[in-house]
């Protein structure tokens, strides 16, 4: 492997603790992953199971509250786990930029439109407001926004929700950052308009050359966006690998339910069968856990699975996952049989 | 073209301010607050007499609407002989120098400490909260009449006596509202592009709090002005000889079986400004608020 490109992303241990009255909650257990330059990764994971505290945890966005711990934290190789505010400050929005999932209360309604895209690059470059403008113009022009110069003027409540989102996505875009984090930025989106933002991520993301990381709990977006997958489950990676290997072969249970969860399109002499689910509850994340997070809703579970530390095991190249079954082992179809 | 029709959109400001016009309660307060901004500014050259002019030989010369007025004393003399209608008018000048003010140095210490204290929340944000209980529970007459007997009386220590009363309003109201804009997505996204604390203060949640500043603003303008009257009615804020509305009521007690008019018509002017201000105040809130949902 030659060494031209560091990674952009490379996180080592990654903590997120939020102390409670009733225990230290854990968030986010031992996280390592890493995003390459010019991909997408694609984390995914039901509600609670930490991905947007991941999200917030690499732009040290996290509130007073959360504590963050990693051993690590390495952007286009430089470890920024213990830069200051200054310096964080002066990256974030520059080198690394967010999309959040809400794009109906994401833009401040006192400011336009232009106001708040020019802001990001005037922060960032030693630029004029001319610059700036014709800058923010390229890129709302470039998002897909009809009429630019207007929509400049307009206010963000003269914006429907897709329009917004481009704007964000715009904004995101205007220094052109090495790292893009979009938090479930279709989630509040109808249908129509999720593909649409979703191919134009896809489209900038090639065209900027850029890192992706995007998060969702809709395997479909991931099936169609990401180059690489992390599954998360309650604050752990339980399963990581290129999009394609986990789709076609996921060895945690975990996602192999995940995967039964999805509506297919009706195959014939299928149609009419049940959709599946995972059954059980997410454990709490409050205090220590022994053994595998899943392992009270796993139809596998055995014995040693809820002692110990579950190890990561390699199916293939690049593809791991944290179980003490072997690859291939657990297709029984647990899920389907249990009607 | 209908697209192009609605890109344009008419801008914020002008549309408030066509609403403004059409709204009875702001028009009409409105007028009366500016009418009695411009007799005060202009005091000098429209009030009839000097309002320190004594002539004790034109002593306690009946208004207008009474008999045996005299035309050259409009609202009459008072126990001094002096000009009635140019010591109201006088009289208008403190009024809205102090509501004015206090208006603006309390909202400055209230909205400062508000945005602290909901912005950072936590440690912080205890330790203002103990600063606001700790101002709720000084009795305002109590300590006017110290600060009179330590430093004497004056139109300054009663301006500032009045706004270290009255900033706890803000302060409840602006850390509130800041508590809830600091949740908003739109903050976050501030420090995802970088921004310092003290920018997103200023620059983000800041414009989006003059709505409320205002309407409390006016609120407090409308309060330090009857409390400045009713500290001077008891002789702790503005002295004689300088023309006050509540001076002119404490010295009208005395007469107020036989020359009643000497209290109402300093007491009508008091009560129509304190309207005034609460009326637009009012009428401003309708306003912003109706503009924050268009």
């Amino acid at each position: 492997m030659t060494l031209q490109r560091p990674r952009t992303l490379e996180v080592e241990n990654l903590n997120v603790r939020f102390s409670r009255s009733n225990g230290v909650l854990h968030a986010v257990r031992d996280l390592s992953f890493h995003v390459e330059p010019n991909e997408i990764l694609g984390v995914v994971g039901e509600s609670g199971c930490g991905k947007s505290m991941t999200a917030l945890a690499i732009m040290d966005l996290l509130s007073g509250r959360a504590e963050r711990r990693v051993d690590s934290l390495k952007f286009r190789g430089e470890d920024i786990a213990r830069v200051s505010g200054n310096e964080m400050n002066a990256l974030r929005g520059d080198r690394m930029a967010m999309i959040f999932q809400e794009p109906m209360t994401s833009l401040n309604p006192v400011y336009t439109i232009g106001d708040q895209l020019e802001e990001v690059y005037l922060r960032h470059r030693d630029a004029t407001r001319t610059d700036a403008r014709t800058r923010a113009l390229s890129l709302l022009d470039m998002v897909g926004i009809p009429a630019p110069r207007q929509r400049m003027r307009q206010y963000p409540h003269q914006l429907s929700g897709g329009l917004r989102q481009r704007v964000m996505i715009a904004m995101a875009l205007m220094c052109e950052p090495d790292l893009i984090i979009a938090d479930e930025p279709t989630t509040a989106l109808d249908v129509t308009i999720q593909a649409q933002v979703l191919a134009l991520l896809k489209q900038l993301q090639r065209e900027f050359a850029m890192a992706v990381i995007l998060i969702t709990h809709d395997l479909g977006v991931v099936a169609r966006m990401a180059d690489r997958v992390l599954v998360m489950y309650a604050g752990e990676i339980v399963e990581s690998g290129p999009t394609q290997q986990i789709f076609a072969g996921p060895c945690h249970p975990y996602t192999q339910g995940l995967l039964r969860c999805m509506p297919a399109a009706s195959t014939p002499g299928q149609s009419g069968a049940r959709l599946g689910t995972i059954p059980g509850i997410v454990p709490s994340l409050i205090g220590e856990m022994t053994g595998c997070a899943f392992a009270n809703r796993c139809p596998h579970a055995f014995d040693d699975c809820r002692h110990g530390t579950i190890a990561n095991m390699a199916a293939e190249a690049d593809h791991a996952y944290r179980c003490l079954l072997p690859a291939g082992q657990s297709l029984s179809n647990f899920y389907e049989t249990s009607k | 073209m209908d697209q192009r029709q609605e890109l344009e959109a008419v801008p914020h400001s002008a549309g408030l301010a066509r609403r403004a016009l059409g709204n009875a309660s702001v028009l009409m307060s409105g007028t009366v607050l500016l009418a009695i901004l411009i007799i005060a500014v202009i005091a000098p050259l429209i009030a009839p007499y000097d309002p320190y002019a004594h002539d004790l030989s034109r002593r306690l010369l009946p208004p207008i609407f009474y008999d045996g007025f005299d035309p050259a004393h409009l609202l009459g003399t008072d126990p001094f002989g002096r000009d009635y209608l140019s010591r109201l008018i006088y009289g208008a000048r403190i009024s809205l120098i102090i509501g004015i003010s206090v208006m603006f140095i309390s909202g400055l210490i209230g909205t400062t400490l508000g945005l602290i204290a909901g912005y950072f929340g936590g440690r912080t944000d205890q330790v203002i909260m103990f600063v606001i209980n700790t101002r709720l529970a000084l009795p305002i007459f109590l300590v006017a009449m110290s600060v009179v007997v330590v430093f004497g009386p004056s139109i300054t220590g009663t301006i500032l006596t009045i706004s270290l009363f009255l900033w706890d309003r803000f302060a409840v109201v602006v850390r509130s509202a800041t508590q809830q804009a600091a949740s908003q997505d739109y903050v976050m996204a501030a420090r995802s592009i970088g921004c310092s604390n003290r920018y997103i203060l200023v620059g983000e949640i800041g414009p989006n709090l003059v709505n409320a500043v205002i309407v409390i603003g006016t609120i407090e303008m409308a309060y330090a002005i009857l409390i400045e009257a009713a500290l001077s009615f008891l002789g702790f804020g503005v002295q004689e000889p300088t023309p006050s509305w509540g001076l002119m009521l404490a010295q009208a007690r005395q007469y107020l079986f036989f020359d009643s008019w000497l209290l109402y018509i300093p007491g009508a002017a008091l009560f129509g400004l304190a309207l005034a201000i609460n009326l637009l105040g009012d009428g401003l809130r309708d306003l912003l608020v109706a503009g924050d949902r268009g």
